[in-house]
């Protein structure tokens, strides 16, 4: 039997207005259930809602209060099984543009958010360690291979799309970093390149990576990447973001600004 | 000689610092040299591979979470994967936490502790910068950076 969620867990709720609206939906399956989101599948789409510190995701909804995700996660994580209904009806409360705009990087915060990341630890196994290493550091030449058009893109992105820990994998963390970067310092020829080559990999990694992913190459993206965007445009805003960062997933956050951070043009390099 | 040995979970997504907090803790067991826990994407497995934690004759799909441990004896990895098994259907989770308590650090998880307050930055936007949003029927003006302005909310 489906488990019921009260329609008014969704109170101040807002949601992607790229995403599904929900009217007509009157059952949703339960794929995951984390500490801070919930994933269900609606539509054939996923949809993530969210605790309000993690934010709104892309095609998600972002839950008004914490006690709201409390009980939500004590119902689902009291249900017999996958199915939750009751949410019908719902007409999509707050509807967020999650389209990143291009915005003046700062040449004092660029630098400093790159000496911080190189100095950045990367926890978990060590065998692991290395290849999330590695996977940060292919950024910048994924970003050069998109901003000059060059075909190598394909194998580049092919060796980190799915590629490390979590059910986002860190290459794909990095890849929406770098598609954000790109969006936000207006290279649109670019931002076109990478999303074409990307779009053509999504079966080589999760159904949640590819979901961002695809969010990504629409210019859909989570609250949190805003967040970490305001790093590359104000010095101030480095270690807050940083800080910030290591608390999304075991390494999402640093991955993800990784990319951010490699896409962005240093305005003096630009200048010179 | 070591042993390589594997667990699929078909379609299992499980926090990432649930995950590392496993792999972590079950690393640290006597015979054990090595554990990953990572979704079975072709990129991983290429991973797994080079790592010499591949085991032979493996069929998972991207959505399906591997547990892999490659141990001194075959006993040492049966008994890390069931132990990993037991953590994954939620009994004695390394990231396990009292009701309403959120982890956000590997640390966290394996110490169980309480975390410390979610950090927000004196940014934090929780819809965002044009001019107005609307919700129930009711216009609602919200601030942005004066500096970016990166998203834009519209009304349902």
């Amino acid at each position: 039997m489906a488990t019921r969620v009260p329609p008014g867990l969704l109170d101040g709720a807002r949601s992607d207005v790229g995403g599904l609206s929900w009217i007509g939906y009157t059952t949703a399956h339960l794929v995951h259930l984390g500490q801070t989101s919930a994933v269900l599948e609606a539509g054939g789409s996923l949809v993530p809602v969210t605790h309000p510190a993690t934010g709104l995701m892309p095609g998600g909804v972002c839950l008004g209060t914490a006690t709201q995700f409390g009980r939500l996660r004590s119902i689902l994580s009291g249900a017999t099984d996958s199915r939750v209904a009751g949410w019908c009806g719902w007409a999509g409360g707050t509807r967020v543009d999650l389209g990143l705009s291009a915005a003046p990087a700062a040449a004092e915060a660029v630098d400093r958010l790159h000496v911080a990341l190189a100095l950045e630890p990367v926890p978990g196994p060590t065998w692991l360690v290395g290849q999330v290493r590695r996977l940060r550091a292919s950024a910048p030449d994924i970003a050069r291979l998109a901003c000059r058009l060059d075909s190598r893109l394909d194998v580049a992105v092919s060796s980190v799309i799915g590629a490390g820990p979590g059910s986002t994998p860190t290459g794909d963390d990095v890849l929406v970093g770098v598609l954000a970067g790109l969006r936000l310092s207006d290279r649109g020829h670019a931002v076109r390149h990478l999303s074409s080559v990307v779009v053509r990999h999504l079966s080589g990694t999760t159904r949640t990576g590819a979901h961002f992913l695809l969010a990504a190459t629409q210019n859909r993206f989570a609250e949190h990447v805003h967040h970490a965007a305001r790093a590359v445009c104000d010095r101030a805003s480095v270690v807050p973001v940083i800080a910030q960062c290591r608390g999304w997933g075991a390494t999402s956050g640093i991955d993800l600004l990784s990319g951010l951070a490699a896409a962005i043009p240093n305005p003096q390099e630009e200048a010179a | 000689m070591s042993v390589v040995r594997e667990r699929i979970f078909s379609r299992l997504y499980r926090d990432s610092v649930e995950l590392m907090a496993i792999a972590s803790t079950l690393e640290r067991a006597e015979g054990v040299e090595r554990v990953g826990a990572v979704m079975a994407t072709p990129a991983n497995l290429a991973i797994l591979q080079a790592s010499g934690m591949l085991p032979a004759g493996l069929i998972a799909a991207p959505d399906d979470l591997v547990i892999v441990v490659r141990a001194q004896d075959e006993d040492a990895a049966t008994v890390t994967l069931e132990e990993a098994e037991q953590h994954l259907a939620g009994g004695d989770v390394p990231g396990s936490q009292p009701s309403g308590t959120v982890l956000h650090t590997i640390a966290d998880a394996m110490t169980q502790k309480l975390p410390p307050p979610w950090p927000r930055s004196p940014f934090q936007v929780s819809s965002l910068p044009s001019s107005e949003s609307r919700h129930c029927g009711q216009v609602s003006t919200c601030s942005a950076s004066p500096t970016m302005s990166p998203s834009k909310t519209r009304s349902a």
